[in-house]
C-alpha cells in the first residue's frame, strides 16, 4: 500500500472510503475467482476504535511516551524500539501513519481518521503483515482500543437492516469451555443464516466472524465479513458497486459502534455526591455474563479459575472482598471494577472510575477463557433523572 | 485471628445497606426504579421544625408524589431503638420532609418538582419470615407486644441475598406500595457493594471505607494522592461525624500494612505502589484488626492525636459540639450524629 498524502489531502470521510475501496475493486472476471476470503493482500480493513484521548497530529508524543514511560510493560517498550514510525496529517481529524520495519526497508501504511468518540483505521495491508506493524501499534497505544462485540451480537452487525440486499456467506465459530475436552472452531465457506443456527444449537459455537456478500442487482457484488474483535473488511467490490461498498462500510460501523456502547459503555455512572444532608449515588451499570455450558459450580471454583485464567497476567491486581468478589484494578487503563460472582455466573460492576476501556478487555479475556457465556448490559438512573 | 467474627458483623451489616439498595438497581426484578422511585438521600438526617423531630432514615426514596422512609437491620430482633426510630420517621411534617429533599438538591437529581402527598415508611429486617412473624405473635414472650408497636409505625419488610424484599407484618398507607411489595422485589445473590461505612463507623470498617475511597482514587494520578485527618472527616460530614483519633489510629494502620505512607504530623498519602494492599483491605482487615496492629507499635511513633483535636477540628465538628472528649488513645467511645449513619465508598 502506497498512500500519497496530497491525494488524500482534504478529503471527506466518504471520499477517503471511496478512494481506498477502488484498490480491492475488480472486474467481473476476477471478482469470480476470489474464492478465498481471508488473508488476500488486496482486502480492504476497516479497525473500529474507542477513542479516549488520542489527537491526530500528536503520535510522536505517544510513542515517545511509550520509550520514557517507566509503567509501560515491556511488549509496548519492545515495538516501539523495533519500528520507526510517521504520521502525515491531511486535516484535522486525518492523517497516514507509517510503520517502518527498518530490517526490510518496508513501510505499512493505515489511514486514521476521527470519528466522534472513535477513530477508524483502514488499510489494504496483507494481514501476515498489519499484524505485526498495524494492529501492535493499536494495541500498543493506550489512548485506544478495538471494539468487540460478543457473539450475542455480531449477528446483528450483519443484519439485512443494516446492510441492504445482503445475505450471511460463511463464518467462524468457536467452542470452548473450561472442564471439557471438546474444544472446535468451524467454519464455513459458502455457509448461510442457517447453517450458524445449527453451529450455535448443536454445538454451542459462538460466531467470532461472519461473512456476507451483498448484492448489486443482480448479482453479487461485494464480499465482506466482520470479526467480533472490531475489525470490518471488504474482500472485493465489483466495478460499478464501489458507492453501494461506501454505503456498507458506513452503515457496519454505525452499527458496531452502536451495539459496542450498548454492551459497554457505562451511561449511568455511579458518582457518589455529598449534599448538605445526606449522600447519594447518581447511577447503576452491571455487565452481567450468564448462563455458560456447564454445571453449576461453587462460587468458589469460578473464582478460582477467574484469578487463575482471567486475572492471572500482568494487566491486572486484584483483592478479595466478601460474598465471593474480587475487586479488580486494570493497570493498562487506570480503571477499578468488582467481578461479582453468582453460582457460574459472572457479574462486573464498573466502580467510579471504570470505562468502556477496561470492562470491554475484562469481558472479552472471560469470554477467551470461556466462549459460552451470555452477555448482557443493564443500567438504570437511581438518583438523576 | 479472634477478631475475625466481629469484623465480619461489620462487613455484614456494610452487605445489608447494600442488598437494600439493589433493590433501586437493574439488577432487582422489578427494579423499583422503574415504578418511578429515586433515591435523592442515602443516610441523611432529616430535621423537622415543624414537628420538633430529628429522624434519621438509611434511605430517602421519592417518586414525585410520595416519600419512602426505609430503615435498614442487619439482625432479626425487634429493639425498643427500632421502634422509636420508626416513631420519629412517623412524625414527619410534610413541609419538614419537602424542606429536606430541596437541601438534597431534588430537583436538579431527580425528575421530579419536590412535592409530597404521603410520607410512608418501612423497616428492613434480613433474617426473618413470615414463619417467623408467626412464631413472633404467638410463642415468644415479648415479640407480640413489640411488633405490634412497630406495626403502629411502619410497614415491616424483610431481605436476602437471591431472595424476596417483601412486606410480612404492618402496612403501608399508599395502597401502590402495599401490592408492590406483598408481591414482593426480586433481589441479586450477589449485589453491588456501593456502601462502606456503617452506624457504628468501627475502625475496621471506616479502614475499608478510607482505601475505597482515597486508596483507589490514586490509580488515575501519576503522584501520591494526599490526605489529611480533617479532609477525611469533613468527606463524610455531617453525615458522619467520626473522632479525629480514630481517623489517624486508622491511617497509622494503613502504613503499617503498607497500604499508604505517613507524610507528616497528621497527613498521609496513597499511591498506585499500594494498591495491591488496597485491593485486599478486607482479607487484611479480617485477620488483623487496628488495634491488634497497633499494640505492637510504639505509641509514641503514632503522630499527637492531641495535636490532631487542637489542629484539626472543623467548623462543623464543633459547631456539632461532637469532639470535645477526643484525645484519649482507647478511642472507645462511640461518637455519632445520629443512630443510623452510613457513608458511601
Amino acid at each position: 500500500m502506497n498512500l500519497d498524502p496530497d491525494r488524500y489531502q482534504d478529503m471527506s470521510k466518504r471520499e477517503i472510503l471511496r478512494e481506498l475501496i477502488e484498490h480491492i475493486a475488480t472486474s467481473k472476471e476476477d471478482h469470480e475467482d476470489k474464492e478465498h476470503r481471508s488473508g488476500n493482500s488486496t482486502d480492504l480493513n476497516l479497525y473500529l476504535l474507542d477513542n479516549q484521548g488520542m489527537e491526530i497530529g500528536s503520535l510522536d508524543d505517544y510513542i515517545n511516551h511509550i520509550t520514557q514511560n517507566e509503567r509501560i510493560r515491556g511488549y509496548a517498550k519492545k515495538f516501539v524500539k523495533k519500528y520507526t514510525f510517521s504520521e502525515e496529517t491531511l486535516g484535522d481529524d486525518t492523517a497516514i501513519v507509517g510503520v517502518t520495519v527498518p530490517k526490510k526497508s518496508r513501510t505499512d501504511e493505515s489511514v486514521w481518521i476521527t470519528h466522534g468518540d472513535y477513530i477508524w483505521v483502514l488499510t489494504t495491508v496483507r494481514q501476515k503483515w498489519r499484524k505485526k506493524t498495524i494492529e501492535n501499534l493499536i494495541k500498543y497505544l493506550p489512548q485506544v482500543e478495538r471494539l468487540y462485540l460478543s457473539s450475542d451480537y455480531l449477528d446483528a452487525v450483519t443484519d439485512e437492516d443494516v446492510i441492504q440486499d445482503s445475505y450471511i456467506s460463511g463464518f467462524t465459530a468457536k467452542y470452548h469451555a473450561p472442564h471439557t475436552e471438546r474444544k472446535a472452531t468451524l467454519r464455513f465457506h459458502g455457509g448461510h443464516e442457517e447453517d450458524l443456527e445449527k453451529a450455535e444449537e448443536v454445538f454451542n459455537a459462538k460466531p467470532t466472524r461472519i461473512e456476507f456478500d451483498q448484492t448489486n442487482s443482480p448479482t453479487a457484488a461485494i464480499q465482506g465479513s466482520s470479526t467480533n474483535d472490531g475489525r470490518l473488511s471488504l474482500q472485493s467490490v465489483l466495478q460499478g458497486s464501489q458507492d453501494k461498498a461506501v454505503e456498507t462500510l458506513l452503515s457496519v460501523s454505525e452499527e458496531y459502534q452502536e451495539l459496542d456502547m450498548a454492551s459497554f459503555e457505562v451511561e449511568h455512572t455511579p458518582t457518589h455526591r455529598s449534599t448538605d444532608v445526606g449522600f447519594s449515588v447518581d447511577g447503576f451499570t452491571a455487565i452481567e455474563l450468564t448462563d455458560p455450558d456447564r454445571d453449576v459450580e461453587s462460587n468458589e471454583i469460578v473464582l478460582e479459575e477467574l484469578k487463575e485464567n482471567v486475572l492471572n497476567g500482568n494487566q491486572y491486581r486484584f483483592g478479595e472482598r466478601e460474598r465471593d468478589t474480587l475487586r479488580v484494578y486494570d493497570t493498562h487503563h487506570d480503571e477499578i471494577f468488582d467481578l461479582a460472582v453468582e453460582g457460574p455466573n459472572i457479574i462486573v460492576y464498573p466502580r467510579e472510575t471504570a470505562t468502556s476501556m477496561g470492562l470491554r478487555d475484562v469481558v472479552q479475556e472471560i469470554f477467551e477463557y470461556d466462549s459460552t457465556y451470555s452477555q448482557e448490559k443493564v443500567e438504570n438512573p437511581v438518583a438523576s433523572p | 485471628m479472634s477478631g475475625a467474627p466481629e469484623v465480619d458483623r461489620q462487613l455484614r451489616e456494610k452487605q445489608t445497606y447494600n442488598l437494600f439498595y439493589s433493590a433501586l438497581t437493574a439488577r432487582a426484578s422489578p427494579c423499583l426504579t422503574d415504578n418511578g422511585w429515586r433515591v435523592p438521600i442515602k443516610f441523611g438526617e432529616i430535621d423537622d421544625p415543624y414537628a420538633g423531630v430529628v429522624a434519621r432514615p438509611d434511605f430517602v426514596l421519592y417518586d414525585g408524589d410520595t416519600c419512602l422512609l426505609v430503615e435498614v437491620k442487619s439482625g432479626d430482633n425487634i429493639r425498643d431503638r427500632d421502634i422509636s426510630q420508626m416513631e420519629r420517621c412517623n412524625q414527619l411534617t410534610i413541609d419538614g420532609v419537602e424542606e429536606e429533599l430541596e437541601a438534597a438538591e431534588v430537583q436538579d437529581k431527580t425528575p421530579y418538582n419536590g412535592e409530597v402527598q404521603t410520607i410512608d415508611r418501612c423497616i428492613v429486617y434480613h433474617d426473618i419470615d413470615e414463619e417467623w412473624v408467626e412464631q413472633c405473635r404467638n410463642e415468644w414472650d415479648n415479640c407480640q407486644e413489640q411488633l405490634e408497636q412497630l406495626e403502629q409505625e411502619a410497614a415491616v419488610l424483610t431481605q436476602d441475598f437471591g431472595g424476596k424484599l417483601r412486606c410480612v407484618a404492618g402496612g403501608f398507607e399508599s395502597g401502590r406500595l402495599q401490592h408492590r411489595f406483598d408481591d414482593g422485589v426480586e433481589l441479586p445473590e450477589n449485589p453491588k457493594e456501593e456502601f462502606v461505612l456503617t452506624e457504628q463507623m468501627e475502625k475496621e470498617i471506616l479502614a475499608v471505607a478510607i482505601c475505597g475511597i482515597w486508596g483507589e482514587q490514586a490509580v488515575g494520578y501519576d503522584d501520591a494522592v494526599e490526605v489529611n485527618v480533617n479532609q477525611i472527616r469533613d468527606h463524610f460530614a455531617p453525615t458522619f461525624n467520626i473522632p479525629p483519633t480514630r481517623v489517624n489510629r486508622v491511617l497509622y494502620y494503613l502504613t503499617e500494612i503498607d497500604a499508604c505512607d505517613h507524610v507528616e504530623d497528621l497527613t498521609y498519602q496513597f499511591s498506585r505502589d499500594n494498591i495491591s494492599e488496597v485491593l485486599s483491605i478486607i482479607q487484611t482487615v479480617r485477620t488483623q484488626r487496628v488495634e491488634e496492629v497497633l499494640d505492637d507499635v510504639d505509641e509514641n511513633h503514632i503522630p499527637d492525636e492531641q495535636q490532631a483535636t487542637l489542629d484539626m477540628v472543623s467548623d462543623e465538628a464543633l459547631a456539632n459540639g461532637g469532639d470535645e472528649d477526643e484525645g484519649g488513645i482507647g478511642d472507645d467511645e462511640i461518637e455519632k450524629s445520629g443512630d443510623d449513619e452510613e457513608s458511601e465508598d
